[in-house]
């Protein structure tokens, strides 16, 4: 494991290997992670889900779980207040609570298989999987609309009737979130330069980051209004803050405690159940334990994008990249907010190209709402600008 | 030459300053890796470079000394993969301590100011440069004390090595441990301080080389080999830095082999467990070899880049290049699972059988 | 609320009673009634190893065994693994060799490892990757933790030794 030094500062510590200091908690499994916690009368929470991509919610009755042995609340969307649709900074991408708040708990429309519909906080955890299959909720299902292309088509059925981008203007139902473009130059001119040019389509699949440990919360609300909750996350902070304003209350009310976590790779830089652990606890005066399986994990978090990249790029015979365009789609997911910003100022960055053009787009889909995974947007962004580059290099 | 170096200018922003983009290129071109002979039918190299930002933002810090003369270095930063030991570390060195008489916590939302998620590249450089600068106004606060009892002012008193001395005679140096009981009559306990808001210290590169053998009958690719070099800027724990690019480079080989989601024709999610959404195991992998290159980042104090992200971004470009030069078919589609290739090789034979029948 | 069943098993060296409902799982048993937390939640399905236990020497999903299936059984986890407050060397080489980041998957693999050395007490890398194929890491891309095993072997780590 070679490592290269550029005549760097000696340092006595820094640089060296020493056993980390929690190395020995996490070896003999007293290490503790979020679902690992436990308070005296704590009760257990579980989510019900959407199995429709897209659908109306018509009406949700919670009267006969209410009515099973063991279980002490029933939440739905209703039970959370209203939130303005503006954009925040949450965690490392940009994000508008009302939507941010719908994908919590939904509001009158399923945006993806998984989408969460109602919470219910029990004595056990199998009471509360029990209590969820009492819940009966009307939907009125409607075609699902599952990739970029889909979704741009003229004429595709519109996913969030709210939804509106700054080129088409406020009067246009559209399923485009964002357009962003990026220029230097001329490309026209610069291709017209080139002696070789190389253009391809390319096609990624939705993928997750794959930590090994699913999401948690323990919420603890008290009577006096404030709330403690315990979490695996990697952004403290972030919890408190978008679960104060999902919850409206204030941000100083809410203590987050970390416990160690088992992965994030970005995706835990959001939240998912804290606000209800919280709301639940509220509800029934207890500590209340929120986990997801793996299949809410993979349904029902926030994978990163699949999308298409259309990207071309000329080269003089001497090996000079002269002009580079791309064109990008990437699936936002039930709600806006793809990687496709980030990925649009990294295709073209390793190189130094005097002429590019890169059009950008965050498409919503019936998918979940998309969340970062390590370096979000680049990994498909390079897949195609890296494979042009090794073409153009063997061709020239 | 089309590599971008310093002067660049970003796609989306100003000029980058000192970048080890091409360092990591070189590396790779140096690696035992790459200077070993690939043979063997249906094999090949592919290499790719990536690129990805390293934000600074918030961070807040605090240095505890102890009634013992050891510390506890106190943040807000959730440690997913190592980073309290490197807090540790850096508040050792500036201390001069024994990095295990340094305690690393991580603290709640009221026990620690306001700091930024574990994310985007971050920690080490933004809490660690909190950190650096709580350990440091800790030595302020030490050299105050010492001032204090020898009568001198606290410019006249050094800080090497956890000893204290002043370059005026007289004095007999002390170290923090023999300073620490005479603290509450100097004025109380020391706590260091520091909150940042880190300007970002420029990008990450990394470039990987993989070399692959592509089943001509299945289409299932098998990673042979495969190196990452990364420009770490000074590796603060050098052990989690390659865990980072380890971590990122095989989480970056099952995106290009394996990993999709499957949605049917209602929408509905077909492969929510792990057994279809198919991750790569330790048996589908050879060791991953690092090489963790070294350009300090200039303006942070110990050098340090962001090393969490970008070593996930080669692979799957990589990984295709390689394919491309074992079977010659250009995939264009991820993941490239075995169907997908298979599929590209059926084709290009087809062409080819096409054409050799027109002649 | 189903009936609850007294179960008694035999758990790191320890004769242990437990009451159990039948549907729980011998990992929500060790996790939510004897609140031993080491073995680890992942997905439930038998496909990440998290939950790994030694079952009468044999590497073991704990999610896929009855709370009530223990009956009668040597059941060994994580909790057990070091001798007090001496580690056991695998516990000691995944430190030394950084073999875990987050630490999640981290109980799996020592028990799954444990299992491994106990039967074979010199396995090649080949034998460690195909033993540990079960477990699944997302942090460290596996090649530390093969190497704590290498080393975890020549240290003499087996009950057999």
């Amino acid at each position: 494991m070679a490592a290269t030094t550029e005549g760097t500062h000696q340092f006595r510590v820094i640089g060296t290997r020493p056993i980390r200091h929690d190395g020995v908690e996490k070896v003999t499994g007293a290490a503790r992670y979020g679902a690992d916690y436990s308070f005296p009368g704590m009760l257990y929470g579980r989510v019900l889900r959407s199995p429709h991509a897209h659908a109306n919610i018509k009406s949700i009755k919670t009267d006969k779980a209410l009515k099973l042995a063991g279980v002490k609340a029933v939440v739905t969307g209703a039970d959370l207040p209203e939130l303005p649709d503006r954009i925040e900074q949450g965690g490392e991408l940009p994000i508008n609570l009302h939507h941010l708040s719908c994908n919590i708990l939904a509001r009158g429309k399923a945006m993806y298989d998984g989408h969460a519909i109602a919470a219910v906080a029990a004595t056990s955890p199998h009471i509360a999987e029990e209590a969820l299959r009492l819940i009966e909720v009307e939907y009125e299902v409607l075609p699902p609309v599952m990739t970029v292309e889909d979704a741009m088509a003229p004429g595709a059925p519109i996913l969030l009737s709210s939804l509106r981008n700054k080129e088409d203007g406020p009067d246009k139902q559209t399923n485009v979130a964002a357009h962003i473009q990026f220029k230097r130059g001329d490309v026209k001119e610069g291709f017209a330069k080139a002696d070789y040019v190389i253009e391809r389509s390319f096609k990624s699949a939705m993928v997750h980051q794959g930590y090994i440990e699913p999401h948690n919360a323990v919420g603890i609300y008290n009577s006096d209004g404030h709330a403690t909750i315990y979490c695996s996350t990697q952004g403290t902070f972030v919890v408190r803050s978008l679960s104060a304003a999902v919850l409206g209350i204030p941000e100083g009310k809410i203590r987050v405690v970390p416990a160690e976590i088992g992965g994030g790779f970005g995706g835990k830089t959001t939240i998912y159940l804290e606000p209800l652990s919280v709301l639940l606890s509220q509800k029934t005066g207890h500590p209340v334990k929120l986990t997801m399986n793996r299949a809410e994990v993979l349904r029902a978090t926030g994978p990163t994008s699949g999308g298409t990249i259309r990207c071309k790029m000329g080269a003089t015979k001497d090996g000079k990249i002269v002009a580079a365009e791309a064109w990008m789609a990437y699936e936002a997911g039930g709600f806006p907010g793809s990687p496709v910003p980030m990925a649009a100022m990294c295709i073209l960055a390793p190189y130094d190209i005097p002429n590019i053009l890169v059009d950008a787009y965050d498409v919503v889909v019936n998918r979940p709402k998309t969340a970062a995974y390590r370096a979000p947007g680049a990994t498909n962004a390079a897949f195609a600008s890296e494979t042009i580059v090794n073409e153009l290099a063997s061709a020239s | 030459m089309n590599g971008a170096h310093e002067g660049t200018p970003q796609t989306a922003g100003p000029p980058y300053k000192r970048i080890g983009m091409k360092e990591t290129v070189e590396a790779i071109k140096n690696s035992a890796h790459y200077k070993s002979k690939l043979t063997g039918k249906n094999r090949g190299r592919g290499m790719a470079t990536g690129f990805w930002f390293n934000i600074g933002f918030q961070s807040s810090a605090m240095v505890n000394i102890h009634n013992d003369g050891t510390a506890s270095v106190v943040t807000g930063s959730v440690d997913i993969g190592g980073s309290r030991a490197s807090m540790a570390i850096i508040t050792a060195e500036v201390l001069g301590l024994d990095v295990n008489d340094v305690r690393p916590l991580v603290a709640d939302t009221d026990s620690i100011g306001y700091t930024d998620v574990t994310g985007g590249s971050r920690t080490t450089v933004a809490t660690g440069l909190a950190v650096y600068e709580a350990a440091q106004d800790a030595v302020r606060q030490l050299k105050e004390r010492a001032a204090k009892l020898w009568e001198k002012k606290p410019e006249e008193v050094e800080f090497n090595n956890g000893v204290l001395s002043s370059k005026n005679n007289g004095v007999k140096p002390m170290s923090i441990k023999e300073l620490v009981p005479r603290l509450g009559r100097t004025g109380g306990p020391i706590t260091g301080r520091a909150t940042v808001n880190a300007r970002a210290v420029g990008p990450a590169f990394a470039s990987t080389c993989v070399d692959v053998e592509v089943d001509p009958e299945t289409g299932k690719v098998t990673i042979l080999r495969a190196t990452c070099a990364q420009d770490a800027g000074k590796a603060v724990h050098p052990s989690y830095v390659e865990g980072q690019m380890q971590g990122g480079t095989v989480q970056g080989i099952g995106w290009a082999l394996n990993e999709e989601y499957f949605y049917d024709a209602k929408g509905v999610l077909r492969n929510s467990g792990l057994l279809d959404y198919r991750m790569p195991t330790c048996l589908d992998l050879p060791m991953i070899e690092t090489v963790i290159v070294e350009v300090p980042a200039p303006g942070h104090p110990i050098g340090s880049r962001g090393v969490g992200e970008v070593s996930i971004v080669p692979p799957p470009a990589a990984v295709a290049n390689a394919i491309a030069n074992a079977v010659g078919v250009r995939m264009t589609e991820l993941p490239m699972s075995p169907g997908r290739v298979l599929k590209a090789i059926l084709h290009k034979e087809g062409a080819a059988v096409a054409s050799a029948a027109a002649d | 609320m189903d009936h609850k069943t007294v179960v008694e098993a035999t758990i790191n060296g320890e004769r242990t009673e437990f009451l159990c409902e039948p549907r729980q799982s011998l990992l929500e048993v060790l996790r939510d009634v004897l609140g031993m937390t080491g073995s680890k939640e992942g997905c439930l399905t038998g496909d990440c190893g998290a939950c790994s236990v030694i079952i009468d020497g044999r590497a073991v999903c704990s999610c896929l065994m009855l709370g009530v299936e223990a009956e009668g059984h040597k059941i060994e986890t994580v909790e057990g693994l070091a001798q007090g407050s001496k580690l056991h060397p695998l516990q000691q080489k995944f430190l030394e060799n950084a073999s875990l980041q987050c630490g999640i998957c981290t109980p799996g693999f020592l028990m799954s490892a444990k299992a491994l050395l106990d039967h074979n007490p010199h396995p090649s890398e080949a034998e460690i990757r195909y033993a540990l194929a079960g477990n699944l890491c997302r942090c460290t891309g596996y090649d530390k933790i093969v190497h704590a095993v290498l080393e975890a072997s020549k240290s003499g780590a087996s009950k057999a030794a």
